[in-house]
């Protein structure tokens, strides 16, 4: 504890600890896992998001997520994320300083994905749905305003599914009938700003 | 013995040396940037800028800008932009002590390139997400003035080609001079006057 302790102050960090009524903004980078759809390569993505904290356990995160990826090496995948997610914090020192500040997630999201042939751009298919996500992460408070985010979360999508596979140099695309549930994992890295207190 | 008491003189007299990076400073600069593109097999140039503001005298905020001029392509190049753009954003960590500085940060960022696809489809344009890996430095040479290097790691993938996805990710080097001014002034506390 002592050497917890040492690290703490050595970093001579500031978070105070009543941040309720925080506003930040901050940029994200999104590292996708996709693992359905056919499109189990990498996908990566920008994004930007603004915190409102609700209490000071409580945060709250407002964000947007653009993500690209491959499907094979004859189409593409094009996602965009609307959303928010309630941060918990489970842990508050009453200490002003703390380096790492962790948290669960859990919220909601809006999105539109894009499946698009590399060859042939009107063979293409498209869908609106809606998902939840779910996760933990951490801040790492660098200043008493700025911190790097990381955090991991699972979303699952649910809306109608489209399948899309590479079949020799053809994209075959396939829309099922009913609705059906798609998850991938999220890992993002993000840098936010604390640029007020609205009370 | 003139020589030696003049040299006293001026010694005690010298101020001592400021440190220019400190809250407020806002720097800038452009320059010619060289790339080696590590995939596509190529060696780049870019004009390149940014913008940085210190929060305090360890960290800062920074925006970097590089406009794809043009290559001299290999063999192995796969890709052949016609226009790219590449836009950074994100947050340094400055070491060091005085007007030497050492600095790292990362960036999330945005790749925006038009390229020829097919002859079906002609040209396209691309917008990819990106973020970027810097470590270099600076020497503050004046209240005005600095020299900085560094190199950067960019990492993205252009995605939709006939053959699939192109990364090109790249190193691209920086030097030269920079710009900075104290936005925040300093104010001394002289005493309260008494009457």
């Amino acid at each position: 504890m002592k050497l917890i302790y040492c690290i703490l102050t050595t970093f001579s960090l500031t978070a105070s600890i009543a941040q309720s009524g925080m506003i930040s903004l901050g940029g994200r980078t999104t590292v996708s896992l996709f693992n359905d759809g056919g499109t189990d390569n990498l996908g990566t993505g920008l994004g930007g998001q603004f915190r409102l904290q609700f209490a000071d356990r409580v945060n709250s995160d407002w964000f947007f997520d653009y993500l690209t990826s491959d499907i094979g090496t004859v189409g593409n995948r094009t996602d965009y994320h609307i959303g928010w997610s309630v941060l918990f914090y489970p842990y508050l020192n009453d200490k002003r300083s703390i380096l790492l500040k962790p948290f669960f997630l859990a919220g909601h999201c809006f999105d539109y994905t894009r499946f698009e042939s590399n060859f042939n751009p009107a063979n293409f298919d498209e869908r609106w749905s809606s998902a939840v996500q779910g996760g933990i992460g951490t801040h790492l408070n660098l200043t008493q305003k700025l911190d790097l985010t990381m955090l991991a979360q699972y979303m699952i999508h649910l809306g109608n599914h489209i399948h899309a596979e590479a079949d020799g140099q053809n994209l075959i695309i396939t829309e099922s009938h009913g609705a059906s549930l798609e998850g991938h994992v999220l890992l993002t890295f993000g840098i936010n700003y604390k640029i007020g207190e609205l009370w | 013995m003139f020589l030696l008491s003049s040299s006293v003189v001026i010694a005690q007299n010298e101020k001592p040396e400021e440190d220019y990076f400190k809250r407020g400073l806002l720097k800038a600069s452009a320059t010619i940037s060289p790339g080696k593109m590590l995939q596509n097999k190529a060696n780049s140039i870019y004009i390149s800028g940014f913008l940085e503001y210190a929060l305090n005298d360890r960290y800062s905020l920074r925006g970097d800008v590089f406009q794809f001029v043009d290559a001299s392509y290999s063999d192995a190049s796969l890709l052949e932009p016609l226009f790219m753009n590449r836009l950074y954003f994100g947050a340094f960590r400055h070491f060091g002590k005085k007007n030497l500085k050492f600095y790292l940060g990362a960036q999330h960022g945005m790749t925006f390139m038009q390229y020829y696809h097919s002859y079906n489809q002609g040209n396209k344009f691309s917008v990819a997400p990106s973020f970027s890996l810097k470590v270099g430095t600076t020497f503050y040479i004046w209240k005005y003035f600095h020299f900085f290097a560094d190199v950067t790691y960019v990492n993205s993938a252009t995605r939709g080609l006939v053959f699939g996805a192109q990364r090109m990710d790249e190193l691209i080097f920086s030097a030269g001079l920079g710009f900075h001014l104290n936005t925040i002034k300093n104010y001394r506390f002289i005493g309260t006057p008494s009457f």
